[in-house]
């Protein structure tokens, strides 16, 4: 994590009173919108997915809902075949993180092969829920084709219990993204973003890394598709489909790009103002949608939770957080190490004299 | 050798830009790349750094060859490159920058950002002479266009390379910094014993820091030699007077 030991304590706190808010929740919150809020935690870390690969990375991407939808079907087909049961349950995820992996690994390969293009990324982000939703489109009574999966048997939880797992799921990607974001890891991918011919000349692998970096987004992605469906017991092609990418990244874009924080804002805030209006305002709904995203494009191009740093720092005058935390870096000119390299250039240049 | 080419030519369709090029350049030698522009000298460094630029021809970097390998391959030679333009991480700091640049010699943390920078002494010298030393915090996008060339410069040298390609680093800077950053060349190459390859309009410049000089001209290389051969050469006061070598030659 950047930032000194009071910056840490404050991250914890957090931490512990957002854990705190999901464990409470559900004995004050009516029912349905428990029902909408597990649904939106799985959606939301599927939005985190879509954050680090646009956020920190710079990849558009719209192929995360191929990944969610993978983990969906991985379940539903497993569960509908051979019935809910133990073994059931471990092959279902099994499938979803082998799938997800390989599918995911062979997209990585296809987008960011040396020398192509952040647009021929994103283009390849949108053909794969494409080919993924004709698939499933075409595959009869085994994925049930345009009406999908129902009726099977899934995990017996009850709805308090589905919340706070859910909840609590999505506090724990939040976090590992966070830390991992904010480490020097983290870094490497923003300067992948910044500028990727500068990283392939010092020597950095930079496809290698974003096959990596799309492969374990996906992973998570996959998972959280299990969930959705494991708790909905419901498989449908619109979960894998790029509308469902597009709404992905229109969350992110709302939120605030490249600060985890505003993909879980977003995608909550959309799921559940989706469900309250859309059955108000069925066709109105979409537009609404697109022309608050426009607006917020235009107006407020960090998100919502840019506009709240904005506010924050305007009120306490404080900048950059990781600024004001980052402690100089010692600069340690290095005598042992200065030695090796002084003598492994003597060395190759004696051998060249030779 | 530190740099080896031979037959080495690029052509785009039918459009021959280097057309058998043919050097080699030691350790501790700084070779001077010159000619007019579109004379292909941006199009040479680039087929030295990258295996899958160039059309025909050989070329090993520290004594390897770099068949049809991309950059960052080569790069773990011991090549380091520096663009024409600035090319620094805009939105990271000059210390974050500078341990991108260490990704080879320390695998980035996962969980931390590292309080300690471990630099080569011809890193820390560099940014010990331009001032970027007490700025290590800042956003790179504050800095001014002279500081990024000296940040760039630092990023390439902390690769420890053994050859280092410079396309026209001093474009667009001060006279003062130009004068630091000859004598910063100068040491690289007397002290450590790098070879440096660098692509100059600035005659004067070359004169003053070359050991070697390159003319290069319609894609081939026209002279090789020493500065005093090269300067005082009929081709290049044509190249650079514009008058024909005819009535210049004595």
């Amino acid at each position: 994590m950047a930032g000194g030991f009071p910056a840490r304590l404050s991250f914890v706190a957090l931490v512990l009173v957002a854990a705190g808010l999901v464990v409470a929740a559900p004995s004050f919150l009516d029912t349905y919108l428990v029902n909408i809020l597990i649904r939106a935690f799985f959606v939301a870390m599927a939005a985190i997915t879509v954050d680090i690969m646009w956020g920190y990375c710079g990849t558009l991407t719209f192929g995360q809902s191929a990944f969610f939808g993978i983990g969906v079907y991985a379940l539903a087909i497993v569960f509908t075949e051979y019935g809910f049961g133990t073994w059931q349950a471990f092959a279902a995820l099994g499938a979803t993180l082998a799938v997800t992996a390989v599918v995911a690994a062979l997209t990585g390969w296809l987008s960011f092969y040396p020398g192509s293009t952040p647009l021929y990324a994103s283009i390849v982000s949108l053909v794969v829920p494409i080919v993924l939703v004709q698939i499933l489109y075409s595959g009869g009574t085994f994925t049930g084709s345009s009406s999908g999966l129902v009726g099977f048997e899934s995990f017996d939880l009850d709805l308090e219990n589905w919340f706070r797992l859910a909840g609590l799921g999505l506090i724990a990607v939040a976090v590992v993204a966070l830390i991992v974001m904010r480490s020097d890891t983290g870094r490497l991918l923003a300067a992948l973003r910044d500028n990727d011919a500068r990283c392939t000349y010092l020597g950095i692998d930079t496809s290698r890394i974003r096959i990596a970096v799309l492969t374990l987004t996906a992973l998570v992605a996959g998972l959280a598709g299990f969930g959705y469906a494991a708790f909905g017991a419901i498989a449908a092609p619109e979960n894998a489909s790029f509308t469902f990418g597009t709404r992905l990244i229109i969350m992110v874009a709302l939120g605030g790009r490249g600060t985890i924080v505003g993909a879980i804002v977003g995608a909550l805030s959309i799921e559940v103002a989706s469900a309250y209006l859309s059955g108000s305002f069925p066709y109105v709904w979409e537009l609404i949608i697109g022309v608050a995203l426009i607006a917020v494009i235009l107006a407020f191009p960090d998100g919502l939770v840019g506009v709240f740093r904005k506010l924050r720092r305007g009120l306490t005058g404080f900048r950059a957080a990781e600024a004001t935390h980052l402690r100089p870096p010692p600069l340690r000119s290095w005598p042992t190490r200065t030695a090796t390299w002084r003598s492994r250039f003597t060395g190759l240049a004696s051998i060249s004299a030779a | 050798m530190a740099i080896e080419v031979h037959g080495l030519s690029k052509h785009f369709g039918s459009l021959t830009v280097l057309d058998g090029v043919e050097f080699t350049a030691r350790r501790a030698e700084l070779l001077s790349l010159v000619g007019p522009n579109g004379a292909g000298k941006t199009t040479l460094i680039r087929c030295l750094s990258d295996g899958r630029e160039r059309s025909t021809g050989e070329v090993a970097i520290a004594g390897r060859p770099i068949d049809h390998l991309p950059p960052d391959r080569i790069v773990r030679f011991g090549l380091g490159r520096k663009f024409q333009t600035a090319s620094v991480f805009e939105t990271l700091t000059v210390a974050e920058c500078l341990r991108i640049a260490r990704t080879q010699h320390a695998a980035p943390s996962l969980i931390s950002t590292s309080t300690v920078l471990e630099l080569p002494a011809a890193a820390t010298a560099v940014l010990e002479r331009s001032g970027l030393a007490e700025r290590l915090n800042e956003e790179t996008r504050n800095l001014s266009h002279g500081l990024k060339q000296a940040l760039e410069l630092a990023m390439v040298l902390a690769l420890e390379p053994e050859v280092l390609l410079l396309d026209e680093p001093t474009a667009g800077l001060t006279r003062a910094e130009r004068h630091g950053f000859a004598d910063i060349l100068s040491a690289l190459v007397t002290r450590d014993r790098l070879c440096i390859l660098l692509v100059e309009h600035d005659l004067d410049f070359v004169r003053e820091i070359s050991s070697r000089i390159i003319v290069l001209h319609q894609g081939r290389i026209a002279l090789d030699g020493s500065v005093d051969e090269v300067v005082n050469s009929a081709l290049v006061r044509e190249i650079y007077t514009g008058q024909p070598a005819a009535e210049a030659a004595p």
